[in-house]
Formats: structure tokens, sequence, C-alpha cells
């Protein structure tokens, strides 16, 4: 521990300057972040907001190249790869050498960056000690996103050595990347995890581990070089040993006919079918593929009731058995994604799973005046709404229990401005009353009902997901023209969304004419 | 442990290139030992092997007793090793490196430290990247005798330097001989002969010879052969004759295996009978350069 500290207390003097360069990055980016928490336009609308607003971006960015700068520096410095270090002929314990630059990292990057964050929650008007172990997990996160270039560092010999790698690192992760992408792996991923992902989790975080302390220990660089090699060769290997556009279907078991609550799914008129159907007729487009959008709809879902649709996969097979199959892609989509407006009231159906296709010409010439039989399966996780007791804003303002508080506004339209400290922000919503004017009159308070907002699932958060605080907004909007006002002291009614199943529909659609349905 | 460095058939290959080849030496424990040889011999790599900075191809190492692979951390406690490339913290200065290098040796002896800075010259206020090659090499040194280590590894230490800081870092150097073992790699063969008990000499990375320095002056001698008449170089001569050359009425050579009776009767069965033959003692330069000749030419 001695040493682990003497070595430490070397590496603050040699770097002081660059631990103060982070350090006022850091600070700067606390400076800038709350006003990233305001509305856009309310940022913009100050010309010192929005510079404040790109400040907290820029100096995210900055922190975070600057720490990874320091990072390399502080290894290098006492480098384990080489044979001309001064170190290695002296009485240097390796544990102490590795524990005091993990000790480093620590007391520059983590401890500042924990600090930062619980005065951001603080300025923001969360309890920061209640979300102290959120926090330790996000600088768990950041260490473990710093390991491969920890790893890097420790195998090479020098800055250039180092910048060569890193130029190679960064090719194979854009090849890694548009491999995953380019052929649609992962599909239905926000709920679905492969088993090959925990591998190629555990090899981006396991094997630099060990490398850095192989390195340490023994001092084989190149034989950690090619364990760094190995290890990314596997994770392309992963990577391409994905089945492309294929989903677990398992995990998303097909509804029993009858079975309810069920989403049902249908493909609606075409949008613009006789201009499009002319144009390929004529000819007038001749490419290799023809994109096709088939404008689908969900139905049925009963009130209460929510379906997130994860994947999709269409088939298109024509009478005389030629098939064509999209494969399983992701999807994301609500239904209903706004309740109280479905697009056909009448028949309660709710449009937006459009789904561009882009099938092979000669399919397409084969089939396109025949009838043709579309299937569409859909995966997809079913939410029950729960409905929370109904707050009442104290000075425009409410508390969300488990999820943090709300400030009203009114601008263009209604609106509630949501500040969150949690990992992740719950599928939900809010409905509330709106009026034609405020005070609202009796006549308004016995007619109207209540105006829900879109529900959403996901927040905002700016400056490289450094802050522990993000936001979400809600829009009461006026759809139907009315010109409806949230009036101060009316209460807002919380709506949750709660997973409780995955599953599968499969519907057909006989009779289509594909040139019906041609995106040109 | 009556060695403090024993080596048996130690080899190095890095791929293809065999940088050190089954080298079999042994130092005794309060020697000198000046391992010597041309560029590319293989002596900075045997030394590396031996401080444990390279694992060996082949063979294995002790050093104070351990097994060269596994010296590490506290073991270095017991060693000073010097080398002209090695990076130094550069931007420390020299009382900070002293500073900070201290905590690490429980037995570092202050007093020590205090002369031996004093006897070098070396200022406390300097970053080591201001200071001169020959400085560095000083405060290098400094830094490695302070502790009273009990083996002593210089790898060319004196190259670059001119005479007067030589003569300082062998003076230190000496000042520590009766409490310690040096192994001292250089190309500075004058200096070296005047304070080595022992020489190894290694040539494309094979050991040539490892032996006493006396035993090696005895062992090695000029011989100028005085005939009545002008010879010729005979056509065979014995493998221990090195550069052997005719010049008017005398024959020259080195004889590597240096015995008055034996060497006169070789000389005597080579030419007959002769009219004088003058035996000169060789410097270690002078012996180091005939092997390195004679290699050349045979080569």
């Amino acid at each position: 521990m001695k040493q682990t500290i003497h070595i430490f207390t070397k590496d603050l003097r040699r770097f002081t300057w660059e631990i103060a360069l982070s350090l006022i990055l850091l600070a700067l980016y606390g400076w800038c972040q709350p006003v990233t928490w305001n509305p856009i336009d309310a940022i913009f609308m100050a010309q010192a907001n929005s510079w404040r607003y790109l400040g907290a971006n820029v100096c995210g960015f900055l922190l975070i190249l600057a720490w990874a700068a320091l990072l390399i520096r502080v290894i290098s410095e006492d480098s384990p790869a080489g044979d001309r270090q001064f170190w290695i002929t002296r009485p240097y314990r390796w544990p102490s050498l590795l524990a005091a630059k993990f000790l480093f990292f620590i007391a520059v990057v983590n401890i500042p960056l924990l600090m930062l964050q619980l005065g951001l929650l603080q300025a923001a008007g969360f309890p920061p000690f209640h979300y102290l172990a959120r926090l330790v997990a996000m600088q768990l996160f950041l260490g473990a996103c710093y390991l491969c270039v920890a790893a890097l560092a420790a195998v090479a010999r020098g800055g250039r050595q180092f910048a060569r790698a890193a130029i190679v690192v960064l090719i194979f992760f854009l090849i890694v990347l548009w491999l995953g992408v380019s052929t649609n792996r992962a599909v239905g991923f926000d709920l679905h995890v492969h088993p090959l992902d925990w591998i190629e989790e555990a090899v981006l975080i396991v094997l630099p581990m060990v490398v850095i302390v192989r390195q340490y220990a023994r001092r084989k660089t190149a034989q950690s070089r090619w364990i760094l090699l190995a290890g990314g060769l596997v994770l392309l290997l992963l990577t391409a040993a994905q089945p492309a556009n294929t989903l677990n279907e398992a995990e998303y078991p097909l509804l029993a006919p009858g079975m309810e609550p069920r989403l049902e799914v249908s493909l609606e008129s075409p949008l613009r079918p006789a201009t499009a159907a002319l144009a390929i007729r004529n000819g007038k487009s001749r490419g290799k593929t023809v994109l096709l959008r088939l404008p689908l709809s969900g139905a049925d879902m009963p009130a209460g009731y929510l379906a997130q649709v994860n994947a999709i996969r269409i088939t298109l097979e024509a009478s005389d058995g030629t098939r064509w199959d999209s494969g399983w892609k992701n999807a994301y989509h609500l239904f209903p994604d706004d309740p109280d407006f479905p697009h056909d009231p009448a028949r309660k159906v709710w449009r937006g799973l459009d789904t561009p296709l882009e099938i092979s010409r000669n399919f397409f010439d084969h089939v396109q005046d025949t009838d043709v039989t579309v299937r569409v399966a859909t995966a997809a996780t079913l939410f029950r709404e729960h409905q929370g007791p109904a707050l009442t804003p104290v000075d425009g303002q409410i508390t969300v229990p488990d999820f943090g508080y709300c400030v009203t506004e009114q601008r263009s339209s209604e609106r509630l401005l949501c500040r969150t400290a949690q990992r992740e922000v719950p599928l939900m919503t809010f409905s509330r009353r709106l009026f034609k004017s405020c005070p609202p009159t009796t006549e308004d308070l016995a007619g109207l009902a209540s105006e829900r907002g879109a529900w959403i699932g996901t927040g905002y958060q700016n400056g490289f997901g450094l802050s522990p605080v993000s936001t979400v907004e809600f829009y009461f909007g006026d759809s139907e023209g009315k010109r409806l006002v949230g009036c101060p002291g009316t209460p807002f009614t919380p709506h949750r969304a709660e997973a409780i199943r995955q599953f599968r529909v499969e519907n057909d659609f006989t009779g289509v004419k594909l040139a019906d349905y041609v995106m040109q | 442990m009556s060695s403090a460095v024993k080596t048996e058939k130690l080899s190095k290959a890095f791929w293809t290139v065999k940088a050190l080849r089954e080298m079999s030496l042994e130092i005794p424990q309060g020697a000198i030992y000046a391992l010597v040889g041309p560029n590319g011999a293989g002596k900075t790599t045997a030394i590396k092997v031996l401080m444990n900075i390279f694992a060996p191809s082949g063979g294995r190492a002790e050093v104070l007793g351990v097994d060269s692979s596994k010296l590490a951390g506290g073991f270095f406690t017991q060693v000073g090793y010097v080398s002209e490339n090695q990076q130094m913290p550069e931007w420390m200065r020299v009382d900070q490196f002293f500073d900070y290098l201290r905590p690490f040796y429980p037995q570092w002896d202050r007093a020590l430290e205090s002369s031996l800075r004093e006897q070098m010259e070396l200022p406390g206020d300097r970053k080591l990247r201001h200071l001169s090659r020959g400085m560095k090499m000083k405060a290098a040194l400094a830094s490695s005798l302070a502790y009273r280590p009990k083996l002593i590894v210089l790898d060319e230490p004196f190259t670059g330097l001119d005479p007067l800081v030589r003569d300082q870092l062998i003076e230190s150097l000496l000042e520590r001989a009766a409490e310690a073992t040096i192994l001292i790699s250089s190309h500075d063969l004058a200096e070296i002969e005047s304070f080595s008990s022992h020489v190894g000499y290694l040539e494309q990375g094979r050991l040539k010879f490892s032996e006493e320095m006396s035993s090696l002056a005895n062992r090695f001698r000029e011989v100028v052969v005085t005939l009545a008449q002008t010879p010729s170089v005979p056509a065979r001569t014995p493998e221990t004759w090195l550069q052997p050359a005719a010049a008017g009425a005398t024959f020259q050579f080195i004889d590597s295996q240096f015995e008055p009776e034996r060497t006169g009767a070789a000389i005597r069965s080579t030419f007959g009978q002769v009219r004088d033959v003058t035996y000169t003692p060789m410097t270690l330069r002078s012996i180091f350069l005939a092997m390195a000749k004679s290699k050349r030419a045979s080569a």
C-alpha cells in the first residue's frame, strides 16, 4: 500500500497540469449542464444559454478525450511494455504499480465526476445521496469503457505505437458495427438478448482486464498483443456468427387464436396507388430493387393495454408459390400511441407501422400483375397501464413518486417538462383536463374529458451521458383544434406501463397487388 | 552461493535471430567482471536476460542464487542496474529523483547518497532532461549505488563520456567494489583493464572465453620469431596462433594459449632452427582486436 501511494503521488506531481485541465473541463461541464435541462426553445431564447448548451456537449466530448489521454499517459509513465524503462530493474512490486494507476484513475476521473454528479443532482432538486448506488454504477460503467484504452496503452511502447493501435482498433470497431447493423443482427434488441451478446460483453470487459493484469505481472508484450488480437477476432466471429435477420421466436410465443388481449395488424389501402404503379409500368424506375411501402395499422388493443412492436417480418407469396421473405427487422411502435385519438375512430385503428420493403426487381416483375399473399409477423411486448393518483401542481410543479418532478409550461401548447435521475425512464405518460379558457366555465367542467399526452419511454440526456439528470417532455395536444388550455392547479394523473409478456402475431392478407404499394 | 552470477547454456533468440547462443559463465562473488565483444555480439542481450528484462529462449541463469526469470520487485533492492539507453523519469529534478527512489530501498544509505552526489557534483535543482549525458549516467549510477547493492550491473556505462566523467564513474564504482560484485559491459577496454578482475569475450552471441584477467594476460603473447633467412608463412600453423604474418627475416603471430615451453616447442617444430624469439605481453585492447580481426579474417 505504501508503495502504491508513493507511485500514485509521483503521478499526481507528474501530471499536475493535465489533471488541472481535466478538472477545469469538468467544472465547465458542470456549469453548462443545468442549462440543458430546460426546454430547447427556452435555451435558445437567450444567447448565453445557447453557448452553455453547446458547452455541455463540447466539454463532455473533451472530457472523454482528456481522461483517455490522461489514462494513456499515466500508464506510459511507467510502461509495462518495452525494455528500457528504469522502473523494471527497481524494486517495484507489480500489484502496487497497477494499483497506483488504478487509484490515479479513481482519484482523477471517478471521484471528481462523482462529486460533480452529486452537485448536479442537488442543483436539479434531487436528494443526491439517494442516488449514490446509481452514481457508483455510472463510475463503474465509465471505467469499463476505458478498459480497452488502458489495455492498448499497456501493450504500446510510446505515443506513436498507441496512436497506430488506436486507429486499427477504431477501424475494427467500425467493421464490427457495420457488420452488426448492415446485416440486421440482434433483432428485438431492447428486450431480447442473444446468448452470444454475453460472450461479446465478456470479451470486451474481461479480455482487456486479463491483458492489463498479465502485462503488469509478466510484461510479455508480444503475447499480450496476440491475446488482444485474438479477442478482436473472436468479437468479429461472434458478430458474424449471430444469425442475420432472425429473432429468437421462443421468446415471442405465437398468440393462440382467441387469446386476449391481442394486437390485430391490418394492411391499409395504398397511399398513392395509381401514379406509383404507372411509373413502374412505364419503366421510369428500373433499378435492381423496388421499394414498397405497406401501410400497416394496429387495432383491437383493449383499453388499459398497449403493445410495443419490437420486430416485424413480412413474407410475400405469389399464387405459383414464389416467395420473398424480409426476415425479421427491428421496429419500434406503440399501439395505441395516443389512445384518445385513433387514426380511424370508427374502427379504433392506429396507423404508423409503415414498413419500407426493398424487394428484388425480378421478384416484383414476376408477381406485379398477380395477387400476392402478404404475411405480416409482428413481435411485440404487451404492457398493462397503471394509473397513479392525481397530482396537483404546487407553484406549477408536481412531484412524481419513483420518477422525479415535472413543471408545467404553457407555450404553443400545454407542456409538462420533467426531470428524472432514474437510470431508465419508464414507459409513461400523464393525463390532464384541458379547458377552453381559464378559469374554466361550469360548462367546461361538465363537458370535457381529460387529455392524455403521448407515451414516452426514453429520456433525453445532454453531454455524453456523464450527467445523472435526464429530461422528458410531455405535450398535451390540442388535436381537435379546439384551442384548449390547461388551467393552473388542475391535477395531472400519471400513467405507467408495466410489461406483462412478449408475444407474436401473424396476419395474412390475400389478393394484394404489389404495384399499388410501390414507393417511387 | 559462491557465484554472484551463473549461467548454463543461456540462449536468447528474437524470432529467427539468435542473439545469445548457449552462454555458460560464472562470476564469482566480489569479482569485477568485464563482458566485452564487438558491436552486436550480444552483451546487452545477455545482461537484459540476466536482469529478467528479456526471458531466455533456452538454458538458465542464476543471479545472487535466484533464477533470473524470477527476478522481480524486492529482489532489485540487491541489484544496481545502469544502462546507457535506460529511460529515466526525465521530468524529475535530481533531488526529486533521489527522493522518489529512496523509499523503495529499506537499506538506502543517505550519507552515502550525499557523498556520491557530492563526489559526482550532481546539481539537485536541475531536471534530469536538462543534464548532459555524462551527468545523467552519474545520476543513474549514484542512485544505483546509494543502497549498497550486492550486484552492480553496468551496460556500456562509459560510451560517449569524456575522460573526466569516466574517471569519476570508475572511482565511485571502485569504492563500492569491496562490498559488491560488478558486471560491466563496455567497449572501453583500456579503462576496463585497469580495474577488472575477470573478463568474458562474447562474439556473435557465443562466449569465446571467460576467465580471470591475470590468466588471460598470461595466456596471450605477441610472438616475434627471427629466422636466419626470409620465411614464408607456413601452410599449417597451430590453431592457437592468431594473425600470422612474415616480414623480412621475422615471423609474427599472437599465441592465444601461451606457455613458454609449449609455444617454444611449436615454433621449433614449425620453423626448425630459429635465431631469436621474443614474447611480449598484450593489453586487453590488443587481445580484443586480435580476436576480432582473426575472426573477421577467417569469416
